[in-house]
């Protein structure tokens, strides 16, 4: 037998869903042409599904800012921070991002997945407990995983659930740690941050906000969730990453908490894999400027999530529970989701297709994630899209249509 | 019964008997004794 074969019932549910064309998991953007807009077989198409928030892969001073880096200083480090140095950059960047948050420690990491992965395999050890909400990114479930804290979950978004969890813990030794997220990445929801937070305070735990979807998107000043909910002196870490609203790569945690750096030489997934190349850095650090100083892109950002998010709902789809900048539609099984997927990408409008157990029900989704960058035409496109093919596939009764006034 | 379901019966189990079932036990269980096994000796733990 193949040491392959644990995989059998899994290549049957792939190959299955690779035998339509495109393929939904494999695919090709020929070109880019700007941060909203690409080329796929041929076509121009509106990208609606890369979680570039503010659009500022293709911001000029961003891009300046790289290949000055690149010129000067190569392409790449060939090495860990710990066993090969730092560049003078790495912690230029860290220092920025602590100013940035207003805390005294920053840590980078070379992806936000690894970012979790460390923070959370390190914080908490054995006879140590983690808290996770129960639809955790995979990130955090396999940092927990690789650690030897003692984890349990509470039901999503659910602060008495936590509640009766971190009670059953009173008077357990070692520490607690409870870890959400500021929107998740499948429905766009946002925790009850400061509920949450009102149950840590009460039961002594430390609390780690994931803010990778939700950092330069809420936030008077885009700090994110624990910014826009009022209780970031709550929050004892935040983890994060640089390739969403920064439009680069790479994952960092920031803390006031005494003593921190001391992670630099436990945590596993920080000291065992290069860093950041000083391109990334030097765009991320420009990225970073431009998120703190232009409140407009956020504006932007928050009308176009609104305008596409109430599009949709008001021709009939079933979308999550509020209007951020992740809005997702839920259709009923499977096979509709990839025929629907395929009708939007073969009309110019690319998307994420997310399947069951990847999303916290049990239904198939069609995942947007909006842009400052995107324009009104392209999220009127968007809405008048889905009306068309919801139609064709009888999602939606015959006659429904985008409203005349957001086509013209 | 899919991952979802067997995580809404694991959350409906710790409800019934206010208990926390760490995600490494949750692993170990494949029988409905190895189940009853767990929750009984989480029961007693959480009473000691």
């Amino acid at each position: 037998m193949s040491i392959l074969a644990k995989f059998s019932q899994l290549k049957q549910t792939y190959d299955k869903l690779s035998s339509v064309q495109p393929n939904p998991f494999a695919v090709t953007f020929d070109q880019i042409l700007s941060s909203t807009e690409g080329v796929v077989e041929g076509r121009r198409t509106i990208l609606l599904g890369t979680n570039n928030y503010l659009g500022l892969t293709m911001d000029p001073d961003c891009i300046e800012q790289s290949v000055q880096a690149l010129r000067q200083q190569g392409t790449g480090t060939t090495g860990s921070r710990v066993a090969n140095g730092s560049y003078a950059s790495h912690r230029a960047l860290e220092q920025d991002l602590a100013k940035f948050f207003k805390r005294q420690h920053c840590m980078v990491f070379s992806t936000g997945y690894q970012a979790n992965l460390g923070m959370l395999s390190t914080l908490v050890g054995r006879g140590d407990h983690l808290i996770l909400d129960a639809d955790s990114h995979a990130s955090i479930y396999d940092g927990a995983r690789l650690g030897h804290a003692e984890v349990i979950r509470f039901r999503h978004s659910d602060p008495d659930d936590l509640y009766k969890r971190l009670r059953r813990l009173k008077d357990v030794p070692g520490s607690k740690l409870i870890v959400v997220e500021g929107i998740y990445s499948m429905l766009g929801d946002l925790a009850p941050l400061r509920e949450i937070a009102q149950v840590k305070r009460e039961m002594g735990a430390y609390l780690m906000v994931d803010e990778a979807h939700s950092m330069g998107v809420l936030g008077e000043h885009g700090r994110g969730l624990a910014e826009a909910a009022g209780v970031e002196a709550d929050v004892d870490f935040i983890v994060g990453t640089f390739s969403k609203s920064l439009g680069s790569v790479g994952g960092f945690c920031v803390a006031d908490l005494e003593g921190f750096d001391v992670l630099r030489v436990a945590c596993r997934p920080y000291m065992f894999t290069a860093s950041l190349p000083p391109s990334i850095i030097a765009s991320t650090r420009q990225a970073l400027r431009r998120l703190g100083s232009d409140k407009a892109l956020r504006t932007r950002l928050s009308t176009n999530a609104e305008r596409l998010y109430r599009g949709l709902r008001e021709l009939g789809l079933q979308v999550g529970p509020q209007a951020s900048p992740i809005v997702s539609v839920a259709l009923e099984d499977q096979e509709l989701a990839v025929r629907f997927w395929n009708a939007l990408l073969q009309g110019g409008l690319y998307l994420n297709l997310a399947l069951p157990p990847a999303t916290p029900t049990n239904m198939p989704l069609l995942r947007a994630s909006i842009s400052a960058a995107h324009s009104r035409r392209q999220i009127d496109r968007a809405i008048e899209l889905f009306a068309e093919v919801a139609v064709k596939l009888g999602v939606l009764p015959a006659g429904v249509s985008a409203p005349v006034a957001l086509v013209a | 019964m899919d991952s979802l379901a067997i995580m809404n019966f694991m959350l409906e189990i710790e409800d019934r008997f206010d208990i926390s079932i760490p995600l490494d036990r949750a692993a170990d269980i494949a029988t409905v004794d190895d189940l009853v096994s767990a929750v009984e000796s989480l029961v007693k733990q959480e009473k000691a």
